[in-house]
């Protein structure tokens, strides 16, 4: 019925747009399915962001804070320190360890204290999830 | 009621701001879809910026957008006298729509409704949006939502030079207000604003060429961005590129209807919409500059006072940030002017440049022939139109989007970071932001698909596009 309605030029005009939404929907579903087979982890950041809830109660309103870790710092594991400061904000956290409050996100909760001591730093609460609030020895 | 608020008060102020700088009937008519969708969108940005005001002035932060609402509708109520729709009056709206366009605007439907589909599963995987999102634009959020006093400032330090403190603030404004209005943070606000930016661009590219070219044509192109599956995975990523994209849409729509209904509040509102841009992302002050350079070359400025009246007002809260609040850039910063001259020289960089461009406009949708291709095949198959009263808006808009893009590719040729991993990471991003607008310029410019009288030879056919524009 269209092809006898419309001229050539319209007709290959509204076949390459629905030609277009037909490859859409090809790549919608296949993503949809790609995705779905790689990962099967909802969010990871919300889960991460609960382990910082304690050691937001305990710092100060306002001001800067040091950051320590065993994964690497902001060169070799960037995401884990931007995910300190998106959790901690409005306290800036500052990319090493030298100020008065530091705070310890650490894979390994074992060797908090090891790192600490490295850095010159006492432990002032373990949250026992592998963030600490650290405090300088000597300001 | 507070989230009422939260989505009311902006549409409210967008919605009566284009009515009244725009024709508006005094009740409503189907052209005030067009004036929502635009209007929300500039609502939200101006809701943005008078919340950035009250955090600077220190005032309660509602009071610049209750006063801004209340001087919007003082100029509605003084424009009631003239009311009148002036596209009502141009082209009155047909009493029968034709099967065809109805068909395509159910394929329009059904695809709108499998991007939504995908857009809530990508928001249910990722609530805080993709690393942009949390990084960037929710982390500067919750700066100036939960600091006090003038400690938001805190967010704009050398320290956080990473998550780019220069830029604008549409979206964590926005965002911030959202919580406010709420008493709390939730990822609620940054996807419903990724929703309405997202979809809108379909829903304006349809409305503002259904006036300018008819439904079916606005269908056509509706549909043609629909089918880029990836404007609705990066929406629901909560990216800034994709309200820039609108923002940039949103100008070329409202300099078209200026151009065709001799409207300056339609050019006042393309003014508003290209510095809402600035305010959303760096690049949109480059789209800002190359929309105003190219207006001026092309349209011997005509109704350039008209666009800066309508941009002014919204560009001094981006001047203030930009001297006051944010940090050096890490383009044009002390850091990044030093090797400048050498990385401009290097022909290496060119030509990974466009290699890398290349590749990526290919790949681009990603559909199996990559989107640009099919537009380019489009224009080909459908053919350009003639038509005196759009030439404006056409060449201005191609001249801007040309102007933009080597602007790009300043930006990645002068940039101090690491080139393959820069184009690797962005270059999708920035072909998003001007993609709807170059996806209206081709609707607007080819012809629309029609039927012929079967008494009506082809040449007459052509005649008649080539003098009534249809």
């Amino acid at each position: 019925m269209i092809a006898k309605r419309y001229h050539a030029r319209a007709q290959g005009a509204i076949a390459i747009v629905l030609l277009m939404a037909t490859l859409a929907v090809c790549t919608l579903a296949s993503y949809y399915f790609l995705v779905k087979r790689d990962s099967g982890i909802p969010s990871g950041i919300v889960m991460d962001e609960n382990r910082f809830a304690w050691i937001r109660a305990m710092l100060p309103v306002r001001g800067t804070i040091g950051y320590l870790s065993d994964t690497g710092g902001i060169g070799q594991d960037p995401r884990v320190f931007y995910l300190t400061q998106y959790f901690l904000a409005p306290v800036v956290v500052a990319a090493d360890a030298g100020h008065r409050l530091v705070v310890a996100n650490f894979a390994s909760r074992a060797s908090i204290a090891t790192f600490a001591a490295a850095n010159g730093l006492t432990v002032e609460r373990d949250f026992s999830n592998g963030v600490a609030l650290l405090r300088r020895a000597r300001p | 009621m507070t989230a009422l608020w939260i989505g009311v008060l902006p549409a409210a102020i967008g919605f009566l701001l284009v009515r009244g700088l725009g024709s508006g009937v005094r009740r409503y008519c189907l052209h005030d879809l067009f004036r929502l969708i635009l209007g929300v969108g500039i609502g939200i940005g101006l809701c943005s910026e008078c919340y950035f005001v009250g955090l600077v002035a220190g005032c309660f932060v509602l009071l610049p957008e209750i006063l801004l609402l209340s001087a919007v509708g003082i100029g509605v109520i003084l424009h009631r006298r003239n009311a009148g729709c002036c596209f009502c009056k141009a082209a009155p709206p047909p009493r029968r729509i034709p099967r065809l366009t109805w068909m395509l605007a159910g394929a329009l439907g059904l695809l709108l409704l499998l991007d939504l589909a995908v857009f809530a599963w990508v928001c249910v995987r990722t609530p805080h949006g993709g690393w942009d999102a949390w990084a960037i634009w929710n982390l500067r959020g919750r700066f100036l939502y939960r600091a006090g006093g003038t400690a938001w400032q805190d967010g704009f330090t050398e320290a956080l030079a990473w998550s780019h403190p220069d830029y604008p603030l549409l979206l964590p404004a926005f965002v911030a207000r959202g919580w406010k209005l709420l008493g709390h943070e939730s990822s609620s606000i940054p996807i419903a604003l990724g929703c309405f930016f997202t979809f809108g661009c379909a829903g304006l590219m349809t409305s503002s060429l259904g006036i300018l070219r008819g439904a079916r044509q606005g269908t056509l192109a509706g549909l043609a961005l629909a089918a880029t599956p990836f404007l609705y995975v990066q929406g629901a990523m909560q990216c800034a590129d994709v309200p820039l994209a609108f923002f940039i849409l949103a100008t070329l729509a409202c300099l078209a209807v200026a151009d065709r209904f001799r409207s300056r509040g339609f050019a006042a509102m393309a003014g508003v919409a290209a510095a809402l841009g600035a305010w959303t992302k760096n690049e949109g002050l480059l789209w800002f500059g190359a929309i105003l350079l190219a207006r001026a070359i092309m349209t011997h400025r005509r109704l350039m006072l008209s666009f800066l009246a309508g941009a002014l007002p919204v560009l001094a809260p981006i001047l203030f940030f930009k001297a006051r609040i944010a940090t050096a850039s890490d383009i044009f910063g002390t850091a990044g002017r030093v090797g400048m001259m050498a990385r401009a020289l290097d022909p290496a960089r060119y030509q990974l440049i466009a290699r890398e461009a290349l590749r990526h406009v290919l790949s681009f949708g990603p559909l199996l022939f990559g989107a640009f291709a099919i537009l380019a095949v489009y224009v080909a198959v459908a053919g350009l139109r003639r038509d005196k009263r759009d030439r404006d808006v056409l060449q201005s808009g191609v001249l801007a989007l040309s102007l933009t893009t080597l602007g790009y590719g300043a930006i990645y040729l002068l940039r101090p970071l690491d080139l393959s991993w820069l184009l690797d990471t962005s270059a999708d991003r920035l072909l998003l932001q001007l993609w709807p607008g170059m996806v209206f310029v081709a609707f607007l410019a080819c012809r629309a698909p029609r039927q012929p009288r079967s008494s009506v030879s082809m040449r007459t056919i052509r005649l008649e596009e080539s003098l009534v524009g249809r």
